[in-house]
């Protein structure tokens, strides 16, 4: 292994490659967004170069400041209701159940399906007619409950969140299974001896252990949120009335629909550094527990 | 080391994730792959001889459910047989990705030949930067005299040609006879019996009007014509085109008109989290019995799977009594064209392939049922699905054709137009806060 670090030669060889695609697939066309932003441009033509006001523009138009605040709801959802959810299911299923790798399957399943059609799935679920879930609520008597979930302002949002906690429980809850797995059953048998609970077991030594995996897996959801776009765009297109309109969606309405180039890239910047800077924080959020 | 490494493939995992969020870097990409692609192909056309030419045609009609598919198949396959030295390149894309394509290629300026495009406000912008070509010197007054009364409006800018159509489009009121029979009402020519139309059916549970929320456009249909049958067509196209004001009193007239349709429960509940096709089903199931959209839902109505076979009549929008909109104004008009790419090196060639595909797919789209003729055609009307027959019986008679505002609009003041309608159908704000945000267009 020493060998090989040690030869220079050997490491520019095995890098350039990736370099290279990276470079032209990912920093290029990056870079080539954060000249467009500063640009008024329609796509076609010649831009006109009008430095930041994008930018300041942004921060007084309603319509991105509504984007941004949906997905800090996607984010802060994901976070303190779907990963809690992932945390528990991986400790129940590691914990021994019957039939452990079926319910790992069954739970990673929809992952595994097209959002398009997860998409479908959940809009027939919240059909205002014939759709499962106001259909439930008529049958056992609270017709009162029953909305038009994707259909009206003030339950768009809430019914596309749901879908999308829903998917990726899975993903999450694999990712701290497998995490779990590995943690040495030594420690367990331990802790057996010393009479601890399964709570207790839990509270003490998995979940501290597993706090690498955790933190992957909430900048996973942190940055997945503010970058989700599919679902929406099948359930509601953002609607109504930009009631569940997420940063993405309203990036391409602006960029392909209303023709500002320019404008929908300074969005598309002002994401990656949000992105960025969750990815920051969340580093050193985990790095201030490690100490303590 | 372990820990280290954990910290790594996080880091890295979560680059992967950022760097995937910017939606519009893989564009370059795809323009990259288009750029070597026609570069290949000028350079074929150099090497050539003078006769072999080949020319690149971009088109929507590429998925064989597309009612239009084997028209287009057979069109160009005749032409190929009539000028065999011309050889055609055709490439397709749906509909939705295609506007994408065609505004990225237009910005790069990587057209092909030959493209589908659409007049009014979507091809605007190709105009201004100088991509299309005029065609007023190829066109002669016999070519003319084939079309129909403003088959070129919609493409023509600045009292030039810039493409030519072949299909026309209307919006058409699409009634179900045997529930108006059912519920005793008549099918309704005027806004008052509309307004009865709606309270009857309502009445008897029966939802009046299928829409969608969610697909803006089929609600904007509906409010495309009410401003058309309340403010008439030249007020239309003059306001639209920024040479009037929304501020005149017909366009509230039919904002307000418009609200009270929703407040009397014409539309769906639940209608703006409904997609097109979730919400034509209704209508097609024979417990909706109006739906006002484009002509080509004649086709919807013939579908395999639908039940209203033979039980749909067509009219105009009802008019109100006091507007200044007829009865024989329609709103759509021919708007689906073909375009050249100022930059071909075969103009002439480009040319005389789109006068012969238009004047062809005029005959064999309305065959197909797929649109109305935009040019004069002679054919056998006893295979052609019925409500078409009948939609060009009724457009036969047209006045004016007041292309669809978002069509007419160009790409922002399009949306502006479009989220606003749908506030107002949600009744999020009233009438007069909508005339507002329209008049917001002209600052």
């Amino acid at each position: 292994m020493e060998k090989v670090w040690a030869n220079k030669k050997a490491i520019v060889f095995f890098l350039f490659p990736s370099f290279v695609i990276l470079t032209l697939i990912i920093i290029v066309p990056i870079l080539m967004s954060s000249y467009y932003s500063l640009l008024d441009w329609s796509g076609f033509g010649k831009g006109t170069f009008i430095g930041l006001k994008n930018y300041t523009d942004l921060f007084k138009d309603k319509a991105f400041l509504m984007s941004v605040k949906n997905s800090i709801v996607f984010a802060i959802a994901s976070v303190f209701i779907q990963l809690p959810f992932s945390l528990l299911l991986a400790l129940v299923i590691s914990k021994g159940v019957k039939f452990e790798r079926f319910f790992v399957t069954v739970f990673f399943i929809p992952v595994i399906i097209s959002t398009v059609v997860i998409g479908q799935l959940w809009m027939k679920i919240y059909h205002p007619e014939y759709g499962i879930l106001n259909l439930f609520l008529r049958a056992v008597g609270l017709d009162n409950l029953t909305r038009e979930w994707l259909g009206s302002k003030e339950t768009a949002l809430g019914a596309s969140v749901v879908p999308v906690l829903w998917q990726y429980i899975g993903y999450h809850m694999l990712l701290m299974y497998a995490g779990i797995k590995s943690i040495s059953s030594d420690i367990f048998e331990a802790a057996k001896i010393d009479g601890a609970s399964w709570a207790k077991t839990s509270r003490y030594i998995t979940i501290p252990l597993l706090r690498p995996i955790l933190r992957i897996s909430v900048t996973f959801a942190v940055v997945g949120s503010l970058k989700v776009f599919d679902l929406v765009y099948v359930l509601t297109r953002g609607g109504p009335a930009r009631a569940s309109e997420v940063t993405s969606t309203l990036m391409v309405e602006t960029i392909f629909k209303s023709n500002k180039y320019g404008y929908g890239s300074a969005m598309a910047i002002f994401v990656i550094i949000e992105c960025f800077l969750l990815y920051w924080i969340i580093g050193k959020l985990f790095k201030t527990d490690e100490v303590v | 080391m372990k820990f280290k490494a954990s910290r790594l493939i996080c880091a890295i995992l979560s680059l992967t994730l950022i760097f995937g969020s910017i939606g519009c870097s893989g564009k370059n990409d795809q323009n990259q792959g288009g750029n070597q692609n026609n570069k290949q192909v000028s350079e074929t056309n150099d090497t050539g001889s003078k006769e072999e030419v080949e020319l690149t045609f971009w088109h929507i009609w590429g998925a064989e459910t597309d009612a239009s598919y084997a028209a287009v198949k057979k069109v160009i396959a005749d032409f190929q047989q009539e000028y065999p030295h011309i050889k055609i390149k055709e490439d397709t894309t749906e509909n939705e990705a295609y506007k994408t394509k065609i505004k990225a290629s237009a910005a790069a300026n990587e057209l092909p030949d030959l493209f589908s495009s659409w007049g009014g406000g979507f091809s605007k912008p190709f105009i201004d930067s100088g991509r299309v070509l005029a065609i007023d010197d190829y066109l002669d007054d016999e070519t003319k005299s084939k079309m129909v009364n403003g088959a070129l409006a919609n493409v023509t800018y600045d009292g030039k040609v810039y493409g030519m159509t072949f299909g026309l489009s209307c919006g058409a009121l699409f009634c179900n006879k045997e529930l108006f029979e059912k519920y005793n009402v008549k099918i309704p020519e005027t806004y008052d019996e509309l307004v009865e139309a709606v309270k009857t059916f309502r009445a008897n549970g029966v939802t009046p009007m299928a829409v969608s929320g969610k697909d803006i456009w089929t609600i904007a249909m509906y409010f495309d014509a009410m401003a058309l049958k309340a403010a008439g067509g030249d007020k239309v196209y003059k306001t639209l085109t920024k040479q009037g004001s929304f501020k005149d009193p017909e366009f509230l007239y039919a904002a307000e008109k418009f609200a009270e349709l929703v407040e009397l429960g014409a539309f769906p509940e639940g209608a703006a989290g409904l997609s097109k096709d979730e919400s034509d089903i209704p209508f097609l199931e024979g417990q909706i019995p109006m739906l006002f959209n484009g002509s080509w839902t004649a086709g919807t109505v013939y579908r395999d799977d639908s039940k209203i076979k033979d039980k749909v009549t067509v009219v105009g929008f009802p008019v109100f009594s006091d507007g200044k909109g007829s009865k024989n104004e329609f709103t759509g008009g021919a708007s689906d064209c073909i375009m050249v790419n100022a930059n071909t090196k075969h103009k002439d060639e480009a040319v005389l392939f789109l006068k012969y595909f238009c004047e062809n797919m005029a005959r064999e789209d309305y065959l197909a049922g797929a649109y109305l003729p935009a040019w004069k055609v002679e054919v056998d009307e006893s295979n052609i699905n019925p409500v078409t027959v009948e939609l060009a019986k009724l457009t036969s008679e047209a006045e004016g054709f007041t292309l669809w505002w978002d069509t007419l609009l160009e790409g922002e003041d399009t949306q502006t137009y479009l989220n606003s309608l749908q506030e107002l159908f949600l009744g999020s704000i009233t009438p007069e806060e909508f005339i507002d945000r329209l008049q917001s267009i002209y600052e």
